[in-house]
């Protein structure tokens, strides 16, 4: 490895034999596919067989750093979690900021590629330059944070660590993995680890990683990307609200999703605006390398149990509140620890939730299908209770556990109320509302995420353009290119909330020159972001996904949302041939060769 | 007597001050490395932050222990010198004072030097965390 910024090599685990190595990173990876999100598309691309059980043993696990990662990038905390997506069967990465990815590449690894099962209980202990498995037999069913504590208690506080819970376990099918209370959550991770039978991940690392550049130097040039987003006007919104504070913001514009979808504004966001969440607000946190500082951590009660967790976050917030019907703070707050603690997505929890909320509105389903348990929309009693049943995938639970679609199939009704693409449950923000959005939920190669195209920003925000955000036009192309910037952050990996505190793709490029001494332009930013999602696309293509997966559920093309006076819908099959064309893909949605040609990927 | 003070209630453990003293002294990002060391109480869940760094006191403890002289005082900036060429690695340093770090890939002994008298980490802190009242 020739470049700054790495650390030229990934640890191999084979949990079928117990035993680790080392694989070279190369120039050529590197130089096409930069790291983190772009990383983890090549190395799965490369070893997974076509087809395989993603709960099998031939599904494989990337940790992947990214070239800014513990570099002084700002915000460059973040490590990807690649998998086979058990929830989509599409190809999928999550990502958790915190201390875990810089702690790894001071460790000497830019990442991890995890093969095989093991046939008991193990933790991965990576130990600097060694690694190795030990047992896990005592943690098996232990919580996320209890895990970990216990690790640190085992191995010294001096360690990084990340953890299964239950739901893992037992392969919720959107089970996370948790470093302290950040998740990679999205799609399941954990309920790979879990059929793996992977407890637990701790990592120490001694040793730093040099950058491309003279050292004077390149402390003035990352000063000044910290400083821009210091004096950024955004930014006091995020280190006093956290991510919440667009909650109330999004509702006056009718596009937060309330009730399954069913409506996009509620009636009062008042009691889960972020003054009220700021009141149980104890200290703040970061995460490495960081000033932003979106994090918090809370301490509150509800029934007589008491809780100290991390702050809700606005699509946790979101999930379990408003989309459930309802804005009892402090049962969605307790809902969002259990979620942690077990190691269930808060989204995909709450849309399941909400899928059964409105079945059970609609006659579909009865208490005798739910074991008693009251699915009403705005019964705020029954979130933890739900999400306990979903980890230990008891009775109804069990149903849930297969997330919103999942749930649908098993019963062989009611597909139509799961509000989900490709089996990823929507985000907080409404498509009718922000068509943008929309239409990279439909055509994000893991589903519908909302961190993939960010196009509230330029639809609503005025951050990078100003596009009416119910009109479909130019938003093939904003999404697009949306989509292939997006790329190169989660490959870096930086935070997106950088997108909103003035890092600007040119900015982008600089973060990855910086550290790695390539020269990156800003037209090779969207080069290589086009080179990721082309080839998650082909993975995708490869595993049976068609044109026709790139679909939002029907209700947005035929029912405008109650509360808005536009009565705007969505269809967003008018604008799929638009949208694949800028992608020189052909009217099935596939990547033309010359298009491979020009990316290298053929 | 100067010296970086750190204010607990502050710090939102970014490690910014760890990875930039670490990145100015030894030319990469090291936190392990560094001359100041942020660490989180392991004794309750998101507890408090603890800041380890030179705090130009302790009677000296690091130099009296040193059996080499590779630890000096320097007197007109106020700050311990390590002489590295004098160095045997014994670490006895090491268990004399808190605030002595090692570089674990260099064997360096890192005592923070305020940066000849602009200290990098509290410059950094993006919370004043991490304060420092000025020329000695």
């Amino acid at each position: 490895m020739t470049y700054g910024g790495y650390t030229g090599k990934f640890l191999t685990v084979d949990l079928d034999s117990g035993t680790c190595g080392s694989l070279p990173l190369g120039d050529d990876l590197a130089e096409k596919y930069l790291g983190g999100r772009g990383f983890v598309a090549k190395l799965l691309y490369d070893m997974l067989p076509r087809g395989i059980d993603p709960l099998g043993p031939q599904n494989v696990i990337v940790f992947a750093t990214g070239p800014a990662t513990g570099t002084m990038i700002p915000t460059a905390s973040r490590i990807a979690i690649g998998v086979k997506s058990p929830l989509t069967g599409a190809i999928s990465a999550s990502y958790m900021g915190g201390h875990f990815g810089p702690e790894l590449k001071y460790a000497g690894w830019d990442g991890i590629i995890i093969t095989g099962v093991s046939d008991k209980p193990v933790t991965l202990v990576v130990d600097d330059g060694e690694a190795r498995l030990i047992d896990a037999g005592h943690l098996w069913g232990k919580d996320t944070v209890e895990t970990q504590r216990l690790l640190l208690k085992e191995l010294g506080d001096d360690f990084r660590t990340g953890a299964i819970g239950p739901a893992g376990e037992n392969c919720v099918l959107y089970g996370t993995f948790m470093h302290v209370q950040h998740a990679a959550g999205r799609g399941g991770p954990g309920a790979v680890f879990g059929s793996k039978k992977l407890k637990a991940v701790a990592v120490r690392g001694s040793g730093g990683v040099s950058v491309g550049m003279p050292t004077g130097e390149y402390i003035a040039a990352c000063k000044e990307l910290h400083d821009i987003i210091m004096e950024d006007p955004v930014r006091p919104a995020f280190r006093w609200a956290g991510t919440t504070g667009m909650l109330p913001v999004v509702n006056e514009a009718v596009g937060l999703p309330y009730r399954n979808h069913q409506d996009d504004k509620a009636p009062d966001v008042g009691p889960i605006h972020n003054d009220e969440i700021a009141k149980y607000v104890q200290r703040y946190e970061a995460c490495s390398g960081c000033n932003v500082i979106c994090g918090s951590v809370v301490e509150f009660e509800r029934q007589g149990r008491k809780y100290r967790s991390e702050r809700i976050e606005h699509e946790s917030v979101w999930a379990l509140g408003p989309n459930c019907g309802t804005v009892d703070l402090p049962a969605i707050m307790e809902a969002n620890f259990v979620c942690d603690h077990l190691g269930l997505d808060t989204m995909s929890a709450g849309s399941a939730i909400a899928w059964a909320m409105e079945m059970t509105e609609r006659g579909l389903l009865t208490r005798e299908d739910t074991d008693g348990l009251d699915f009403s929309f705005g019964n705020a009693d029954v979130l933890r209770e739900a999400v306990l049943k979903i980890s230990a995938r008891e009775g109804f639970g069990d149903v849930l556990a297969l997330g919103s679609r999942g749930a649908a199939r098993k019963l062989g009704k009611g597909e139509e109320y799961a509000m989900q693409v490709k089996g990823l449950d929507m985000s907080a923000y409404g498509p009718r509302a922000f068509t943008g959005m929309g239409l990279s939920f439909a055509t994000t190669a893991r589903g519908a995420d909302h961190n993939k195209a960010f196009t509230v920003a330029a639809e609503f925000l005025g951050v990078l353009g100003d596009y009416d955000r119910y009109s479909l036009e130019g938003k093939a192309h904003l999404v697009k290119t949306m989509q292939d910037s997006t790329a190169i952050i989660d490959s870096l990996i930086m935070c997106m909330f950088t997108v909103d505190l003035g890092i600007s793709v040119d900015l982008y490029a600089r973060c990855a020159s910086l550290p790695t001494g390539m020269s990156i332009t800003a037209d090779d930013v969207y080069t290589i972001g086009e080179r990721i999602n082309t080839l998650e696309r082909l993975f995708n293509i490869e595993e049976g996904f068609t044109r026709a997966d790139d679909a939002l559920p029907a209700r947005f093309a035929t029912e405008a949302a109650p509360s808005d006076p536009g009565a705007h819908t969505l269809d967003i099959a008018a604008v799929l041939d638009e949208y694949y064309a800028e992608r020189q893909w052909d009217a099935a949605g596939k990547p033309r060769p010359e298009l491979l040609t020009r990316l290298g990927i053929a | 007597m100067q010296y970086i003070e750190f204010h607990e209630e502050k710090c939102i453990a970014c490690d910014l001050c760890s990875g930039v003293c670490s990145l100015n002294k030894l030319g990469r990002v090291q936190p392990a490395g560094a001359c100041i060391r942020v660490t989180r109480d392991p004794g309750e869940y998101f507890g408090g932050m603890r800041c380890s760094v030179c705090d130009m006191s302790h009677d000296r403890a690091c130099i009296e222990s040193c059996p080499e002289e590779a630890l000096v005082w320097d007197e007109a900036a106020g700050v311990v010198r390590f002489v590295q060429p004098l160095c045997t690695e014994c670490g006895v340093c090491l268990d004399a004072c808190p605030n002595v770090h090692l570089d674990a890939v260099g064997a360096r002994i890192m005592i923070c030097d305020l940066c000849d008298g602009d200290p990098l980490c509290a410059k950094w802190c993006p919370e004043g965390a991490l304060t420092w009242g000025g020329a000695s």
